[in-house]
């Protein structure tokens, strides 16, 4: 078995790709700076194509079914009537700051006029942005993943954000997808903050088709000094929806990252890759993660801690409830690089399967290359504790609601990360929507 | 006395190898290379039966296929290794002996300077040692004891002339000639090894235990031990290596099979104390082994215990199938690695069965610009209920130059498995040593105590004759830096 697939849709991306930039230089040229990063960006998708269960980082997520099928590019025109999508996909009483996303595009008429200091750029305006020359493919270098390289060859344009002053309320980016067809919809952020800002960007994805579309969203994200920013990624997206996410991040001393991945079941095939690297000594990065799998779903979540610089910190926590047909895939790596003494790193990772067709797996991984460090992960895989709901049945409690008690209990190390009490409201929302606990209840001896 | 780290480190790393002296015994051996004929020739020179020859020759098939496309999987780079520059059979050349004392004194001499107690046993019994010197069991001693209790405990030569039915029953049925390129070459050129039947209900009255040792230049060793339990049966064996001083690298691809049956125990311990290479990385031993066994039945158990602290470049799996209901698999394992070692190593539990148990403590110690690595797998397949493990992975490192990884699989497809694995890697506490100083023990000693400490869990594990030799090696390699 090959490294690597070359599908129909791999053939499809690689004879549409000279039309597609054609395109492109006639409708918004790319400044040549860039335009060298998706050549070459091309290159290394044409010569590596899809990753196959082959490749270390993809061997339990296996590619070929989801892209049996062709996703056809956008042309970058679909129009959707957004009002009532809105209002569904708002959080209740969260107060934030919207801004609406139609695939990838911003909607200016429907987001909320932006805070002061907080600029969202698009079009010709962010690809000669002087940040887009400096961080640009760089920061998500595409080299190895195959994935990266395909958003950047392929995505039409991206969007900046740029913060420079501390935002008193959540951004609230709505990530919405229109599709006539089936679809390759890639997307791209580049988000950079400006020292000592502080601020919490909350990510929600609505799909508004029903046709099958596959989502590539990366993310570059550059935290200067002093950057306190929470990220809370929501992911509900419904059957149909392939859904691929890069998330790489830059911090620079004494910064602080939270990342809070949550998803649940719906799209069919979740992968996200969060990645932090610790440049500045004293920064701070905390991966906190719930998923909760459901259907025939994949939710696969890899991450990488990587400490370059002496004195930081991190702590990753993900925790998973797998029910039905549905698979988990979590892959943490910790690097403590030469010279990153006085690092402490933790890693934890729980998994509960609630299903007999139900699948984890677990791959913690540490590499260290300093002495001085203090790191650990642990890694577990079970089930509810026949004895906490013994006790709690003697109590009076149903088998129904000992289990419904006993799961929240679990996912709450995750939800109390939560610092904002609508948000957390909302994820506990969508966690007892898609609990199904009955059909659970029979494992037997 | 030195007393900064740095001091501690520098004769720490300048350590020799002890065990680098070389017998000079008048050798018979194959000119350099592999193909169809060395195998006829090696099969021929042993007077093995057809059916060998011919698994022989499809292991031969294996390793071409394989070879092709070297694995890239491991956190090293693979050396390039020219298999057509080794020679695959060395033997001493006289033979035909009756008793030990018509073995090479010069042997004996060796294996003295080793502190096996091959002339020694008489007096201490309770060692029965099949020393394999490259390729060729050499002496074999309490065969009449054993025979007794109807243990058959020989040379795999011995035991493909004397009980060709149990070994072609069992050969290659736990790692098959094409598990993997280096279990295949070993299936096309494997020279000796030992054999051990224990049968029905019979509890092997003493400890079984071997030596390896390579010794000619550029000659691979390749044994190849095949181990059976039957029902209710249980057997300790101990396999220890050492190498003698070389520069070039000698490849090490022995394979190791396990098979115990209904009830039976297996316990496996090695200590591993191949030449390392020098202090700048050069020559050494690539112990690249493949072991693994099997519980077939229900309540078998098979434990493997390693102290590893030679070898340039260590890579092994000491692996369990988990088959029987109720069966256990255990993984005990001290890897020390310094100057420029490598080590690759860890286990794999593969939980087939229901209520099956498994337990894996493993201890790495990096020093000097040493890169050590644990990797295991923990399976639990969807039929495996009730599944248990329980995984500690501990590192310590001792520098600044080295480094301490953990690649943990954890695969469950069954509900009602219960799974947990933790790992830490942090050097020796500041205040721990300011601890032991405070009580009168200078700071060698201190780390000596400590890291003693640490192992123990897994040292405690060895039988009685090992545990010493591998406290004296932990010692040994912690020399200048505890004492």
């Amino acid at each position: 078995m090959s490294k690597s697939i070359f599908n129909s849709f791999y053939q499809y991306l690689i004879e549409q790709y000279e039309a597609f930039q054609a395109n492109l230089q006639g409708t918004l040229p790319w400044p040549d700076a860039l335009l060298k990063h998706k050549q070459q960006a091309f290159e290394l998708f044409k010569k590596q194509g899809f990753p196959s269960t082959k490749q270390e980082d993809w061997k339990y997520t296996n590619l070929a079914g989801p892209l049996q099928q062709i996703f056809h590019l956008s042309a970058g025109n679909e129009t959707a009537d957004l009002q009532t999508a809105l209002k569904a996909a708002s959080i209740k009483d969260v107060q934030a700051c919207r801004i609406v996303l139609l695939n990838g595009r911003l909607q200016r008429a429907y987001s909320d006029p932006l805070p002061e200091g907080v600029h969202f750029l698009e079009g010709a305006e962010a690809l000669h942005h002087y940040y887009a020359e400096e961080y640009f493919a760089s920061l998500a270098d595409p080299t190895g993943i195959p994935l990266v390289a395909l958003n950047t060859a392929f995505v039409p344009a991206f969007n900046l954000l740029h913060i420079q002053k501390t935002t008193d309320r959540p951004l609230h980016i709505m990530h919405f997808y229109a599709s006539h067809q089936a679809s390759f919809l890639p997307e791209r952020l580049l988000l950079v903050t400006e020292e000592q800002v502080q601020t919490q960007i909350i990510d929600t994805f609505h799909q508004l088709t029903t046709e099958p579309i596959l989502i590539n969203y990366v993310v570059e994200q550059y935290l200067k000094e002093q950057v306190a920013m929470d990220i809370f990624l929501i992911n509900a997206l419904q059957p149909n929806a392939t859904f691929f996410h890069h998330s790489e991040t830059y911090l620079h001393s004494q910064s602080t990252y939270h990342h809070l991945n949550f998803s649940f079941p719906g799209a069919d095939f979740i992968r996200n890759n969060i990645n932090a690297r610790l440049q500045g000594s004293a920064s701070e990065a905390n991966l906190w993660g719930l998923y909760v799998g459901g259907g025939h779903q994949l939710v696969d979540n890899h991450t990488i801690v990587d400490h370059q610089q002496p004195g930081c910190n991190s702590n990753e926590w993900y925790k998973g409830i797998l029910q039905d047909k549905s698979t988990g895939v979590f892959n943490g790596k910790i690097f403590v690089e030469k010279g990153a003494q006085k690092t402490n790193a933790f890693q934890k990772n729980n998994a509960i399967l609630l299903s007999r067709e139900a699948t984890v797996h677990a791959k913690p991984q540490l590499e260290i290359f300093a002495d001085d460090v203090k790191c650990s992960h642990g890694s577990t895989v079970g089930q509810m504790n026949e004895e906490a709901l013994f006790y709690l049945r003697t109590r009076g409690l149903s088998e129904l609601t000992a289990r419904q008690l006993l799961i929240e209990a679990f996912a709450f190390d995750i939800l109390s990360k939560i610092p904002h009490k609508a948000v957390a409201h909302h994820v506990m929302e969508l966690l007892r929507q898609h609990l199904h606990l009955e059909s659970s209840i029979p494992i037997d001896a | 006395m030195p007393t900064t780290d740095q001091d501690i480190l520098q004769k720490y790393s300048d350590q020799e190898y002890e065990f680098g002296f070389e017998t000079r015994v008048e050798m018979e051996i194959l000119p350099p290379g592999l193909n169809e004929e060395t195998i006829r020739f090696i099969s021929a020179k042993k007077e093995e039966p057809e059916w060998l020859l011919q698994w022989r020759l499809k292991g031969l098939e294996h390793f071409r296929r394989l070879s092709q496309e070297m694995p890239e999987w491991q956190n090293f780079k693979l050396p390039y290794i020219d298999f057509q520059a080794i020679s695959y059979y060395a033997a001493p050349k006289k033979r035909k002996l009756n008793s030990l004392d018509e073995v090479d004194p010069e042997i004996l001499a060796t294996f003295e300077k080793l502190g096996i107690p091959l002339e020694e046993q008489k007096v201490l019994a309770g060692v029965a040692v099949d020393a394999v010197m490259d390729s060729v069991s050499v002496a074999t001693t309490f065969q009449e004891k054993l025979k007794e209790k109807g243990v058959i405990f020989c040379s795999m030569g011995e035991a493909v002339k004397h009980y060709p039915d149990l070994v072609k029953k069992y050969l290659g049925t736990v790692v098959p000639y094409s598990d993997n390129v280096f279990a295949a070459l070993n299936a096309a050129v494997f020279s000796d090894g030992s054999f051990c039947y224990v049968p029905k209900g019979v509890r092997c009255p003493m400890e079984l235990s071997t030596y390896f040792r390579i010794n000619a230049a550029n000659t691979g060793q390749f044994e190849r031990t095949l181990i059976i339990a039957d029902e209710g049966a249980y057997v300790s064996y101990l396999e220890g290596c050492t190498a003698p001083k070389r520069d070039e690298n000698q490849l090490h691809a022995a394979v190791v099979e396990l098979i115990a049956l209904d009830h039976a125990e297996i316990k496996y311990s090695t200590v591993q104390n191949w030449f390392p290479g020098d202090k700048n990385g050069n020559g050494g031993v690539f112990n690249f082994v493949t072991k693994r066994g099997i519980c077939k039945g229900p309540y078998a158990k098979i434990s493997w215990t390693q102290v590893e602290t030679g070898s340039a470049i260590t890579w092994k799996y000491p692996s369990v199938i988990l088959q029987g209901d109720h069966s256990v698999g255990e993984f005990y394992s001290v890897a020390m690695t310094r100057n420029r070692q490598i080590a690759d190593t860890g286990t794999k539990m593969i939980h087939l069965g229901k209520h099956t148990r498994s337990r894996i403590i493993s201890k790495g110690i990096s020093a000097g610009y040493s890169q050590n690595s644990y990797r295991g797998q923990v399976r639990v397949g969807p039929r495996a209920d009730f599944a248990r493990n329980f995984t500690q992975c501990d590192s310590l490192l001792l520098g600044d130059k080295c480094g301490a990884h953990t690649f943990p699989y954890i695969d469950c497809q069954n509900p009602t498995a219960i799974l947990e694995h933790e790992a830490t890697t942090s050097k020796i506490a500041e205040d721990q040593i300011f601890y032991l100083n405070q009580r009168g023990l200078d700071t060698e000693k201190a780390v000596a105590l400590i890291v003693n400490g640490y192992a123990r869990e897994v040292l405690n594990n060895l039988p009685m004759e090992f545990a010493v030799e591998a406290q004296k090696l932990l010692a040994i390699s912690l020399d200048g830096s505890v004492g």
